[in-house]
Protein backbone atom coordinates (compact mmCIF):
# COMPACT_ATOMS: atom_id res chain seq x y z
CA UNK A 1 0.00 0.00 0.00
CA UNK A 2 1.23 3.47 -0.86
CA UNK A 3 1.56 6.30 1.61
CA UNK A 4 -1.34 8.75 1.26
CA UNK A 5 -0.65 11.22 4.02
CA UNK A 6 2.75 11.97 5.49
CA UNK A 7 3.15 14.26 8.47
CA UNK A 8 6.71 15.32 9.15
CA UNK A 9 7.85 17.25 12.23
CA UNK A 10 4.58 19.18 12.50
CA UNK A 11 4.56 21.86 15.23
CA UNK A 12 2.26 24.67 16.26
CA UNK A 13 2.84 27.25 18.97
CA UNK A 14 0.30 29.81 20.17
CA UNK A 15 2.37 32.53 21.84
CA UNK A 16 4.45 30.59 24.35
CA UNK A 17 2.26 27.50 24.29
CA UNK A 18 3.38 24.58 22.16
CA UNK A 19 0.07 22.94 21.20
CA UNK A 20 1.69 20.36 18.94
CA UNK A 21 5.37 19.46 19.04
CA UNK A 22 7.26 17.62 16.33
CA UNK A 23 4.44 15.30 15.30
CA UNK A 24 5.26 12.76 12.60
CA UNK A 25 3.21 9.88 11.27
CA UNK A 26 2.09 8.26 8.05
CA UNK A 27 -1.23 7.06 6.76
CA UNK A 28 -1.35 4.45 4.03
CA UNK A 29 -4.02 4.19 1.36
CA UNK A 30 -7.04 2.34 2.75
CA UNK A 31 -6.10 2.67 6.41
CA UNK A 32 -8.32 3.78 9.27
CA UNK A 33 -6.23 5.73 11.75
CA UNK A 34 -7.36 7.12 15.10
CA UNK A 35 -5.81 10.08 16.88
CA UNK A 36 -6.52 9.95 20.60
CA UNK A 37 -5.34 11.71 23.73
CA UNK A 38 -6.62 13.54 26.79
CA UNK A 39 -8.26 16.97 26.54
CA UNK A 40 -5.81 19.65 25.46
CA UNK A 41 -3.40 17.15 23.94
CA UNK A 42 -3.34 19.02 20.63
CA UNK A 43 -5.52 16.61 18.64
CA UNK A 44 -7.76 19.28 17.20
CA UNK A 45 -4.82 21.57 16.48
CA UNK A 46 -3.09 18.79 14.54
CA UNK A 47 -6.37 18.09 12.77
CA UNK A 48 -6.86 21.74 11.81
CA UNK A 49 -3.33 21.98 10.46
CA UNK A 50 -3.80 18.93 8.26
CA UNK A 51 -7.10 20.20 6.87
CA UNK A 52 -5.65 23.67 6.27
CA UNK A 53 -7.62 25.75 8.80
CA UNK A 54 -4.43 26.48 10.74
CA UNK A 55 -0.97 27.18 9.36
CA UNK A 56 1.76 25.12 11.08
CA UNK A 57 4.65 26.88 12.80
CA UNK A 58 6.99 24.20 11.48
CA UNK A 59 6.85 20.89 9.68
CA UNK A 60 5.56 19.51 6.44
CA UNK A 61 2.32 17.84 5.35
CA UNK A 62 2.40 15.75 2.19
CA UNK A 63 -0.80 14.39 0.71
CA UNK A 64 -0.79 12.06 -2.28
CA UNK A 65 2.74 13.17 -3.10
CA UNK A 66 1.99 16.89 -2.95
CA UNK A 67 3.12 19.35 -0.32
CA UNK A 68 -0.09 20.88 1.09
CA UNK A 69 1.47 22.65 4.09
CA UNK A 70 -0.29 25.95 4.76
CA UNK A 71 -2.75 25.57 1.89
CA UNK A 72 -6.32 26.77 2.40
CA UNK A 73 -9.02 24.17 3.17
CA UNK A 74 -10.80 24.88 -0.12
CA UNK A 75 -7.57 24.02 -1.94
CA UNK A 76 -6.77 20.93 0.13
CA UNK A 77 -10.25 19.47 -0.31
CA UNK A 78 -9.96 19.69 -4.10
CA UNK A 79 -6.96 17.36 -3.85
CA UNK A 80 -9.09 14.76 -2.10
CA UNK A 81 -8.61 15.52 1.59
CA UNK A 82 -11.97 16.39 3.15
CA UNK A 83 -12.89 17.02 6.77
CA UNK A 84 -15.93 17.09 9.03
CA UNK A 85 -16.44 19.28 12.07
CA UNK A 86 -16.65 18.42 15.74
CA UNK A 87 -20.13 19.77 16.30
CA UNK A 88 -22.73 18.96 13.69
CA UNK A 89 -21.89 21.54 11.04
CA UNK A 90 -24.45 21.69 8.27
CA UNK A 91 -26.34 24.32 6.28
CA UNK A 92 -29.20 24.49 8.77
CA UNK A 93 -31.76 26.17 6.53
CA UNK A 94 -31.24 23.98 3.48
CA UNK A 95 -32.63 20.55 2.72
CA UNK A 96 -30.50 17.46 3.21
CA UNK A 97 -29.95 17.00 -0.51
CA UNK A 98 -29.02 20.67 -0.92
CA UNK A 99 -26.44 20.28 1.83
CA UNK A 100 -24.88 17.40 -0.06
CA UNK A 101 -25.23 19.24 -3.37
CA UNK A 102 -23.16 22.10 -1.99
CA UNK A 103 -20.46 19.63 -1.04
CA UNK A 104 -20.58 18.12 -4.52
CA UNK A 105 -19.95 21.58 -6.02
CA UNK A 106 -16.32 21.11 -4.92
CA UNK A 107 -15.21 19.86 -8.33
CA UNK A 108 -17.69 21.89 -10.35
CA UNK A 109 -15.55 24.14 -12.51
CA UNK A 110 -17.94 25.34 -15.21
CA UNK A 111 -17.51 29.14 -15.51
CA UNK A 112 -20.37 31.39 -14.36
CA UNK A 113 -21.23 32.66 -17.83
CA UNK A 114 -21.66 29.08 -19.05
CA UNK A 115 -23.92 28.36 -16.07
CA UNK A 116 -26.05 31.39 -16.90
CA UNK A 117 -26.12 30.53 -20.58
CA UNK A 118 -27.11 26.92 -19.73
CA UNK A 119 -24.56 25.41 -22.12
CA UNK A 120 -24.70 21.69 -22.79
CA UNK A 121 -21.42 21.16 -20.90
CA UNK A 122 -23.05 22.81 -17.89
CA UNK A 123 -26.18 20.67 -18.14
CA UNK A 124 -24.08 17.50 -18.36
CA UNK A 125 -21.99 18.53 -15.34
CA UNK A 126 -25.14 19.36 -13.39
CA UNK A 127 -26.61 15.97 -14.21
CA UNK A 128 -23.41 14.31 -13.02
CA UNK A 129 -23.65 16.19 -9.73
CA UNK A 130 -27.24 15.06 -9.23
CA UNK A 131 -26.10 11.45 -9.61
CA UNK A 132 -23.31 12.00 -7.11
CA UNK A 133 -25.76 13.49 -4.62
CA UNK A 134 -28.05 10.47 -5.03
CA UNK A 135 -25.11 8.14 -4.51
CA UNK A 136 -24.01 9.89 -1.30
CA UNK A 137 -27.61 9.89 -0.03
CA UNK A 138 -27.70 6.11 -0.51
CA UNK A 139 -24.32 5.43 1.12
CA UNK A 140 -25.08 7.49 4.21
CA UNK A 141 -28.64 6.22 4.53
CA UNK A 142 -30.01 9.74 4.29
CA UNK A 143 -32.16 9.11 1.23
CA UNK A 144 -35.46 9.03 3.20
CA UNK A 145 -34.68 12.50 4.60
CA UNK A 146 -33.54 14.16 1.39
CA UNK A 147 -36.27 16.81 1.35
CA UNK A 148 -36.14 17.57 5.09
CA UNK A 149 -34.61 20.82 6.36
CA UNK A 150 -31.26 19.88 7.92
CA UNK A 151 -31.75 22.10 10.98
CA UNK A 152 -34.98 20.31 11.87
CA UNK A 153 -33.41 16.85 12.01
CA UNK A 154 -31.99 15.06 15.09
CA UNK A 155 -28.39 15.67 16.09
CA UNK A 156 -27.30 12.20 14.99
CA UNK A 157 -28.68 12.82 11.52
CA UNK A 158 -27.01 16.21 11.34
CA UNK A 159 -23.66 14.56 12.11
CA UNK A 160 -24.35 12.12 9.31
CA UNK A 161 -25.09 15.03 6.95
CA UNK A 162 -21.73 16.49 7.96
CA UNK A 163 -20.04 13.29 6.81
CA UNK A 164 -22.20 13.22 3.69
CA UNK A 165 -21.06 16.75 2.72
CA UNK A 166 -17.47 15.59 3.14
CA UNK A 167 -18.17 12.48 1.03
CA UNK A 168 -19.76 14.56 -1.70
CA UNK A 169 -16.41 16.25 -2.31
CA UNK A 170 -15.23 12.81 -3.48
CA UNK A 171 -12.29 12.47 -1.07
CA UNK A 172 -9.50 9.90 -0.92
CA UNK A 173 -8.99 10.67 2.76
CA UNK A 174 -11.71 11.82 5.12
CA UNK A 175 -10.77 13.53 8.39
CA UNK A 176 -13.42 13.18 11.08
CA UNK A 177 -13.35 15.40 14.16
CA UNK A 178 -14.97 13.49 17.06
CA UNK A 179 -17.66 11.81 14.96
CA UNK A 180 -19.17 10.03 17.99
CA UNK A 181 -19.43 13.05 20.30
CA UNK A 182 -23.03 13.53 21.36
CA UNK A 183 -24.29 10.31 19.81
CA UNK A 184 -26.13 7.63 21.78
CA UNK A 185 -24.63 4.10 21.84
CA UNK A 186 -26.93 2.90 19.09
CA UNK A 187 -26.13 5.82 16.77
CA UNK A 188 -22.48 5.35 17.62
CA UNK A 189 -22.44 1.70 16.57
CA UNK A 190 -24.26 2.63 13.38
CA UNK A 191 -21.65 5.30 12.74
CA UNK A 192 -18.87 2.77 13.20
CA UNK A 193 -20.49 0.55 10.57
CA UNK A 194 -20.77 3.49 8.18
CA UNK A 195 -17.06 4.22 8.58
CA UNK A 196 -16.14 0.60 7.82
CA UNK A 197 -18.36 0.68 4.73
CA UNK A 198 -16.67 3.83 3.48
CA UNK A 199 -13.30 2.16 3.62
CA UNK A 200 -14.25 -1.33 2.49
CA UNK A 201 -16.67 -0.48 -0.33
CA UNK A 202 -15.70 3.03 -1.33
CA UNK A 203 -11.93 2.85 -0.74
CA UNK A 204 -11.81 5.99 1.37
CA UNK A 205 -9.06 6.22 3.96
CA UNK A 206 -10.04 7.68 7.32
CA UNK A 207 -8.27 9.63 10.02
CA UNK A 208 -10.24 10.53 13.07
CA UNK A 209 -9.93 12.28 16.37
CA UNK A 210 -12.08 10.60 18.99
CA UNK A 211 -12.76 10.26 22.69
CA UNK A 212 -15.05 7.28 22.34
CA UNK A 213 -12.64 4.42 23.10
CA UNK A 214 -14.93 1.61 21.95
CA UNK A 215 -15.33 3.22 18.53
CA UNK A 216 -11.59 3.84 18.20
CA UNK A 217 -10.52 0.39 19.39
CA UNK A 218 -13.16 -1.31 17.28
CA UNK A 219 -12.60 0.59 14.03
CA UNK A 220 -8.98 1.73 13.77
CA UNK A 221 -6.12 -0.34 12.49
CA UNK A 222 -3.60 2.16 13.73
CA UNK A 223 -3.89 4.44 16.74
CA UNK A 224 -1.72 7.43 17.53
CA UNK A 225 -1.69 8.75 21.08
CA UNK A 226 -0.97 12.42 21.70
CA UNK A 227 -0.20 13.82 25.14
CA UNK A 228 0.72 17.46 25.67
CA UNK A 229 1.29 17.98 21.98
CA UNK A 230 3.64 15.03 21.56
CA UNK A 231 3.16 11.57 20.16
CA UNK A 232 3.79 9.08 22.94
CA UNK A 233 2.67 5.89 21.25
CA UNK A 234 1.56 4.42 17.95
CA UNK A 235 0.30 0.98 17.10
CA UNK A 236 -2.65 -1.38 16.87
CA UNK A 237 -5.47 -1.32 19.41
CA UNK A 238 -3.84 -4.21 21.27
CA UNK A 239 -0.44 -2.52 21.40
CA UNK A 240 -1.94 0.75 22.61
CA UNK A 241 -3.96 -0.99 25.31
CA UNK A 242 -0.80 -2.58 26.71
CA UNK A 243 1.55 0.36 26.20
CA UNK A 244 2.99 1.50 29.58
CA UNK A 245 3.33 5.09 28.32
CA UNK A 246 -0.37 5.26 27.41
CA UNK A 247 -1.50 3.69 30.67
CA UNK A 248 0.65 6.20 32.54
CA UNK A 249 -0.79 9.13 30.58
CA UNK A 250 -4.39 8.06 31.06
CA UNK A 251 -4.34 6.49 34.52
CA UNK A 252 -1.28 8.11 36.11
CA UNK A 253 2.06 6.49 36.97
CA UNK A 254 1.96 3.24 38.88
CA UNK A 255 3.85 4.22 42.00
CA UNK A 256 4.56 0.64 43.01
CA UNK A 257 6.42 0.02 39.79
CA UNK A 258 8.92 2.73 40.64
CA UNK A 259 9.26 1.78 44.27
CA UNK B 1 -28.01 50.29 14.76
CA UNK B 2 -27.09 46.80 15.81
CA UNK B 3 -24.59 45.89 13.16
CA UNK B 4 -23.57 42.56 14.62
CA UNK B 5 -27.15 41.30 14.56
CA UNK B 6 -27.35 42.21 10.92
CA UNK B 7 -24.17 40.48 9.87
CA UNK B 8 -24.86 37.36 11.89
CA UNK B 9 -28.42 36.96 10.73
CA UNK B 10 -27.62 38.07 7.22
CA UNK B 11 -29.71 35.54 5.48
CA UNK B 12 -31.65 33.65 8.01
CA UNK B 13 -34.33 31.76 6.20
CA UNK B 14 -32.75 32.01 2.78
CA UNK B 15 -34.12 28.65 1.81
CA UNK B 16 -32.83 28.47 -1.67
CA UNK B 17 -34.52 25.87 -3.74
CA UNK B 18 -32.16 25.90 -6.68
CA UNK B 19 -31.61 22.19 -6.42
CA UNK B 20 -35.16 21.08 -5.65
CA UNK B 21 -36.87 23.07 -8.32
CA UNK B 22 -37.00 21.99 -11.86
CA UNK B 23 -35.29 24.87 -13.66
CA UNK B 24 -37.62 27.33 -15.29
CA UNK B 25 -40.76 27.04 -13.18
CA UNK B 26 -40.56 30.19 -11.05
CA UNK B 27 -39.78 32.25 -14.15
CA UNK B 28 -43.31 31.90 -15.41
CA UNK B 29 -44.69 33.63 -12.33
CA UNK B 30 -41.92 36.17 -11.88
CA UNK B 31 -41.58 37.70 -15.30
CA UNK B 32 -45.24 38.71 -15.91
CA UNK B 33 -45.55 40.02 -12.33
CA UNK B 34 -42.48 42.20 -12.81
CA UNK B 35 -43.63 43.44 -16.20
CA UNK B 36 -46.98 44.48 -14.72
CA UNK B 37 -45.20 46.22 -11.84
CA UNK B 38 -42.95 48.18 -14.20
CA UNK B 39 -45.90 49.09 -16.45
CA UNK B 40 -47.91 50.75 -13.66
CA UNK B 41 -46.01 54.10 -13.76
CA UNK B 42 -46.81 54.39 -17.47
CA UNK B 43 -50.45 54.83 -16.46
CA UNK B 44 -49.42 57.80 -14.34
CA UNK B 45 -47.45 59.37 -17.17
CA UNK B 46 -49.39 62.62 -16.81
CA UNK B 47 -47.77 63.44 -13.50
CA UNK B 48 -44.01 64.11 -13.86
CA UNK B 49 -43.48 63.80 -10.11
CA UNK B 50 -44.70 60.21 -10.09
CA UNK B 51 -42.52 59.37 -13.07
CA UNK B 52 -39.57 60.97 -11.30
CA UNK B 53 -40.24 58.75 -8.27
CA UNK B 54 -40.58 55.71 -10.51
CA UNK B 55 -37.17 56.42 -12.07
CA UNK B 56 -35.58 56.73 -8.64
CA UNK B 57 -37.23 53.48 -7.52
CA UNK B 58 -35.84 51.67 -10.57
CA UNK B 59 -32.33 53.02 -9.97
CA UNK B 60 -32.57 52.09 -6.30
CA UNK B 61 -33.64 48.55 -7.22
CA UNK B 62 -30.42 48.15 -9.23
CA UNK B 63 -28.41 49.78 -6.43
CA UNK B 64 -29.89 47.65 -3.61
CA UNK B 65 -29.71 44.50 -5.75
CA UNK B 66 -25.94 44.97 -5.72
CA UNK B 67 -25.91 45.30 -1.95
CA UNK B 68 -28.14 42.23 -1.61
CA UNK B 69 -25.72 40.21 -3.73
CA UNK B 70 -22.80 41.18 -1.45
CA UNK B 71 -24.88 40.46 1.63
CA UNK B 72 -25.80 36.97 0.40
CA UNK B 73 -22.14 35.98 0.96
CA UNK B 74 -22.32 37.27 4.53
CA UNK B 75 -20.74 40.71 4.22
CA UNK B 76 -22.43 44.05 4.85
CA UNK B 77 -20.90 46.89 2.84
CA UNK B 78 -21.20 50.37 4.28
CA UNK B 79 -19.57 52.02 1.27
CA UNK B 80 -22.06 50.99 -1.37
CA UNK B 81 -22.71 54.64 -2.21
CA UNK B 82 -18.99 55.14 -2.86
CA UNK B 83 -19.14 52.57 -5.66
CA UNK B 84 -22.27 54.24 -6.98
CA UNK B 85 -20.35 57.51 -6.90
CA UNK B 86 -17.35 56.00 -8.63
CA UNK B 87 -19.53 54.75 -11.45
CA UNK B 88 -21.26 58.13 -11.67
CA UNK B 89 -18.10 60.26 -11.62
CA UNK B 90 -16.20 58.00 -14.02
CA UNK B 91 -19.10 57.97 -16.48
CA UNK B 92 -19.70 61.72 -16.20
CA UNK B 93 -16.03 62.58 -16.61
CA UNK B 94 -15.98 60.44 -19.77
CA UNK B 95 -19.14 62.09 -21.12
CA UNK B 96 -18.30 65.69 -20.23
CA UNK B 97 -14.52 65.83 -20.66
CA UNK B 98 -14.01 63.29 -23.45
CA UNK B 99 -17.44 63.46 -25.14
CA UNK B 100 -17.68 59.67 -25.27
CA UNK B 101 -21.05 58.10 -26.22
CA UNK B 102 -23.39 57.21 -23.35
CA UNK B 103 -22.83 53.46 -23.67
CA UNK B 104 -19.04 53.85 -23.44
CA UNK B 105 -19.33 56.22 -20.47
CA UNK B 106 -21.56 53.84 -18.55
CA UNK B 107 -19.25 50.91 -19.34
CA UNK B 108 -16.29 52.94 -18.10
CA UNK B 109 -18.18 53.80 -14.90
CA UNK B 110 -19.03 50.16 -14.25
CA UNK B 111 -15.45 49.10 -15.02
CA UNK B 112 -14.00 51.64 -12.58
CA UNK B 113 -16.37 50.46 -9.81
CA UNK B 114 -15.47 46.84 -10.45
CA UNK B 115 -11.74 47.50 -10.49
CA UNK B 116 -11.91 49.52 -7.26
CA UNK B 117 -14.05 46.82 -5.62
CA UNK B 118 -11.59 44.14 -6.70
CA UNK B 119 -8.59 46.01 -5.29
CA UNK B 120 -10.38 46.97 -2.07
CA UNK B 121 -11.88 43.49 -1.71
CA UNK B 122 -8.50 41.80 -2.06
CA UNK B 123 -7.35 43.71 1.00
CA UNK B 124 -10.42 43.89 3.24
CA UNK B 125 -12.53 40.81 2.46
CA UNK B 126 -10.51 38.75 4.93
CA UNK B 127 -12.18 40.83 7.63
CA UNK B 128 -15.45 39.51 9.00
CA UNK B 129 -18.54 40.99 10.60
CA UNK B 130 -18.23 44.33 12.29
CA UNK B 131 -14.60 44.88 11.22
CA UNK B 132 -15.55 44.71 7.56
CA UNK B 133 -18.42 47.13 8.20
CA UNK B 134 -16.06 49.60 9.90
CA UNK B 135 -13.47 49.55 7.13
CA UNK B 136 -16.08 49.98 4.41
CA UNK B 137 -17.56 52.88 6.39
CA UNK B 138 -14.14 54.57 6.40
CA UNK B 139 -13.69 53.88 2.69
CA UNK B 140 -17.02 55.51 1.93
CA UNK B 141 -15.95 58.63 3.79
CA UNK B 142 -12.56 58.58 2.07
CA UNK B 143 -14.24 58.50 -1.34
CA UNK B 144 -16.41 61.51 -0.47
CA UNK B 145 -13.37 63.49 0.72
CA UNK B 146 -11.34 62.61 -2.38
CA UNK B 147 -14.19 63.81 -4.62
CA UNK B 148 -14.43 66.96 -2.53
CA UNK B 149 -10.69 67.67 -2.93
CA UNK B 150 -10.57 66.52 -6.53
CA UNK B 151 -10.05 70.03 -7.96
CA UNK B 152 -10.91 70.52 -11.61
CA UNK B 153 -11.33 66.83 -12.29
CA UNK B 154 -14.28 66.26 -9.93
CA UNK B 155 -15.37 69.88 -9.57
CA UNK B 156 -14.87 69.79 -5.79
CA UNK B 157 -17.89 70.67 -3.66
CA UNK B 158 -19.70 72.10 -6.68
CA UNK B 159 -19.59 68.77 -8.45
CA UNK B 160 -20.19 68.52 -12.17
CA UNK B 161 -23.30 70.03 -13.72
CA UNK B 162 -24.81 70.21 -17.21
CA UNK B 163 -24.33 66.55 -17.95
CA UNK B 164 -25.93 65.81 -21.31
CA UNK B 165 -28.84 63.32 -21.22
CA UNK B 166 -28.42 59.68 -22.08
CA UNK B 167 -28.31 58.81 -25.79
CA UNK B 168 -28.64 55.30 -27.13
CA UNK B 169 -28.68 54.31 -30.81
CA UNK B 170 -29.61 57.82 -31.88
CA UNK B 171 -32.44 58.22 -29.35
CA UNK B 172 -32.10 60.86 -26.63
CA UNK B 173 -33.64 60.07 -23.24
CA UNK B 174 -34.28 63.68 -22.37
CA UNK B 175 -37.78 63.39 -20.94
CA UNK B 176 -38.64 61.81 -17.60
CA UNK B 177 -40.91 59.28 -19.25
CA UNK B 178 -38.35 58.13 -21.82
CA UNK B 179 -35.72 57.79 -19.12
CA UNK B 180 -38.17 55.79 -17.06
CA UNK B 181 -38.41 53.24 -19.85
CA UNK B 182 -34.62 52.93 -19.89
CA UNK B 183 -34.34 52.70 -16.08
CA UNK B 184 -37.18 50.18 -15.83
CA UNK B 185 -35.59 47.99 -18.50
CA UNK B 186 -32.27 48.07 -16.64
CA UNK B 187 -33.92 47.33 -13.26
CA UNK B 188 -35.87 44.49 -14.83
CA UNK B 189 -32.70 43.01 -16.32
CA UNK B 190 -30.84 43.31 -13.03
CA UNK B 191 -33.63 41.40 -11.25
CA UNK B 192 -33.75 38.70 -13.93
CA UNK B 193 -29.97 38.41 -13.74
CA UNK B 194 -30.08 37.83 -9.98
CA UNK B 195 -32.89 35.27 -10.26
CA UNK B 196 -30.88 33.43 -12.91
CA UNK B 197 -27.64 33.67 -10.93
CA UNK B 198 -29.15 32.22 -7.76
CA UNK B 199 -30.47 29.28 -9.75
CA UNK B 200 -26.99 28.27 -10.84
CA UNK B 201 -24.46 26.31 -8.80
CA UNK B 202 -22.41 29.51 -8.56
CA UNK B 203 -25.32 31.25 -6.85
CA UNK B 204 -25.78 28.27 -4.59
CA UNK B 205 -22.12 28.39 -3.57
CA UNK B 206 -22.47 32.12 -2.76
CA UNK B 207 -25.38 31.24 -0.47
CA UNK B 208 -23.31 28.43 1.06
CA UNK B 209 -20.60 30.94 2.01
CA UNK B 210 -23.24 33.23 3.52
CA UNK B 211 -24.88 30.39 5.49
CA UNK B 212 -21.77 28.76 6.90
CA UNK B 213 -18.39 30.08 5.69
CA UNK B 214 -16.24 27.49 7.48
CA UNK B 215 -18.21 24.58 6.12
CA UNK B 216 -18.19 26.06 2.61
CA UNK B 217 -14.43 26.55 2.75
CA UNK B 218 -13.92 22.99 4.05
CA UNK B 219 -15.97 21.56 1.21
CA UNK B 220 -14.11 23.32 -1.55
CA UNK B 221 -15.97 26.64 -1.94
CA UNK B 222 -13.42 29.40 -1.39
CA UNK B 223 -14.71 32.11 0.97
CA UNK B 224 -12.35 34.71 -0.45
CA UNK B 225 -13.19 33.79 -4.03
CA UNK B 226 -16.96 33.85 -3.49
CA UNK B 227 -16.95 37.08 -1.52
CA UNK B 228 -14.68 38.79 -4.04
CA UNK B 229 -17.00 37.70 -6.85
CA UNK B 230 -20.06 39.06 -5.02
CA UNK B 231 -18.31 42.27 -3.95
CA UNK B 232 -17.07 43.06 -7.47
CA UNK B 233 -20.38 42.19 -9.13
CA UNK B 234 -22.45 43.96 -6.45
CA UNK B 235 -20.30 47.07 -6.79
CA UNK B 236 -20.74 46.90 -10.56
CA UNK B 237 -24.51 47.15 -9.97
CA UNK B 238 -23.88 50.20 -7.78
CA UNK B 239 -21.62 51.81 -10.38
CA UNK B 240 -24.17 51.14 -13.10
CA UNK B 241 -27.01 52.74 -11.13
CA UNK B 242 -24.73 55.72 -10.38
CA UNK B 243 -23.87 56.24 -14.03
CA UNK B 244 -27.58 56.16 -14.93
CA UNK B 245 -28.51 58.51 -12.07
CA UNK B 246 -25.90 61.08 -13.09
CA UNK B 247 -27.17 61.17 -16.67
CA UNK B 248 -30.74 61.39 -15.43
CA UNK B 249 -30.25 64.25 -12.95
CA UNK B 250 -27.60 65.97 -15.07
CA UNK B 251 -25.62 66.74 -11.96
CA UNK B 252 -23.24 64.98 -9.52
CA UNK B 253 -21.63 66.19 -6.30
CA UNK B 254 -19.78 64.42 -3.48
CA UNK B 255 -22.85 64.75 -1.27
CA UNK B 256 -24.92 62.70 -3.74
CA UNK B 257 -22.90 59.68 -2.62
CA UNK B 258 -22.30 60.21 1.09
CA UNK B 259 -22.85 57.78 3.96
CA UNK B 260 -26.57 58.60 4.13
CA UNK B 261 -26.99 56.95 0.75
CA UNK B 262 -25.12 53.84 1.89
CA UNK B 263 -27.27 53.70 5.01
CA UNK B 264 -30.41 54.22 2.94
CA UNK B 265 -29.45 51.22 0.80
CA UNK B 266 -28.97 49.09 3.90
CA UNK B 267 -32.34 50.24 5.27
CA UNK B 268 -34.05 49.35 2.00
CA UNK B 269 -32.40 45.94 2.01
CA UNK B 270 -33.23 45.18 5.64
CA UNK B 271 -36.82 46.42 5.43
CA UNK B 272 -37.45 44.67 2.13
CA UNK B 273 -35.75 41.48 3.20
CA UNK B 274 -32.28 40.00 2.91
CA UNK B 275 -31.68 36.68 1.26
CA UNK B 276 -34.50 37.01 -1.26
CA UNK B 277 -34.62 38.52 -4.72
CA UNK B 278 -37.93 40.17 -3.82
CA UNK B 279 -36.44 42.02 -0.83
CA UNK B 280 -34.59 44.82 -2.67
CA UNK B 281 -37.63 45.42 -4.91
CA UNK B 282 -39.97 45.82 -1.94
CA UNK B 283 -37.43 47.90 -0.02
CA UNK B 284 -36.82 50.30 -2.90
CA UNK B 285 -40.53 50.50 -3.67
CA UNK B 286 -41.46 51.50 -0.12
CA UNK B 287 -38.46 53.48 1.05
CA UNK B 288 -37.72 55.57 -2.06
CA UNK B 289 -40.90 57.70 -2.03
CA UNK B 290 -40.81 58.36 1.71
CA UNK B 291 -38.16 61.11 1.79
CA UNK B 292 -39.77 62.73 -1.25
CA UNK B 293 -43.24 62.70 0.30
CA UNK B 294 -42.06 63.93 3.71
CA UNK B 295 -39.69 66.66 2.60
CA UNK B 296 -41.18 69.05 5.15
CA UNK B 297 -40.27 66.67 7.98
CA UNK B 298 -36.65 66.30 6.94
CA UNK B 299 -35.37 66.66 10.50
CA UNK B 300 -37.49 63.89 11.98
CA UNK B 301 -37.05 61.68 8.92
CA UNK B 302 -33.77 60.11 10.06
CA UNK B 303 -35.26 59.43 13.47
CA UNK B 304 -38.14 57.65 11.78
CA UNK B 305 -35.67 55.61 9.72
CA UNK B 306 -33.79 54.56 12.83
CA UNK B 307 -36.96 53.53 14.64
CA UNK B 308 -38.25 51.63 11.61
CA UNK B 309 -34.96 49.79 11.25
CA UNK B 310 -34.90 48.76 14.91
CA UNK B 311 -38.52 47.61 14.77
CA UNK B 312 -37.95 45.61 11.60
CA UNK B 313 -34.82 43.94 13.00
CA UNK B 314 -36.66 43.13 16.21
CA UNK B 315 -39.95 41.86 14.83
CA UNK B 316 -39.27 41.07 11.19
CA UNK B 317 -35.64 39.99 10.90
CA UNK B 318 -36.39 38.71 7.41
CA UNK B 319 -37.91 42.03 6.36
CA UNK B 320 -41.24 42.45 4.62
CA UNK B 321 -40.54 39.32 2.57
CA UNK B 322 -40.59 37.48 5.90
CA UNK B 323 -44.27 38.32 6.42
CA UNK B 324 -45.26 36.10 3.52
CA UNK B 325 -43.05 33.27 4.77
CA UNK B 326 -44.49 33.65 8.28
CA UNK B 327 -48.06 33.48 7.02
CA UNK B 328 -47.25 30.41 4.93
CA UNK B 329 -45.52 28.81 7.91
CA UNK B 330 -48.56 29.37 10.14
CA UNK B 331 -50.88 27.92 7.55
CA UNK B 332 -48.63 24.88 7.25
CA UNK B 333 -48.87 24.13 10.97
CA UNK B 334 -52.38 23.08 11.94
Amino acid sequence: MTTLLKIDGLSKTFGGLAAVRDLSFELKEGEIVGLIGPNGAGKSTAFNMISGSLTPTAGKITFAGEDITGRKPSHVVKHGLARTFQSATVYLKSTVQENIYRGALCHFDIPVWAQLAQTSAYKAARQKIRHEVDKVLEITGLAPYRHEIAGELAYGHQKRIGVAIGLATNPRLLLLDEPAAGLNPEECAEFGRLLKTLRDEHRISLLFVEHHMALVMGTCEKIIVLVQGQKIAQGTAEEIRNSPAVIEAYLGADEDAHA
Amino acid sequence: MNVSTMTENHNKGARTRAFDQAPGNAWKAWIPALLVLFAIPLLLAGNPFYIHLAVLICLNIIFVNGLALINRTGQLSFCHAAFMGMGAYAAVICTVRFQTPFLISVSAGVAVSMLAAYLLGAVILRLQGVYFVLVTFCFGELFRLVMLEGGDITGGANGIANIPPARLFGFTFDSKLSFYVLAAACAFLSIVFLIALFKTPKGNSLDAVGDNPDLAEASGISIQGSQTFAFVLGSAFAGFSGALLAHYLGFVSPESFNQHISVAAIIMLVIGGRGSVLGPILGALIMTPLPELFRSAIETQNIMYGITLILVLKFLPMGLVGIGAKLRGKKGQP
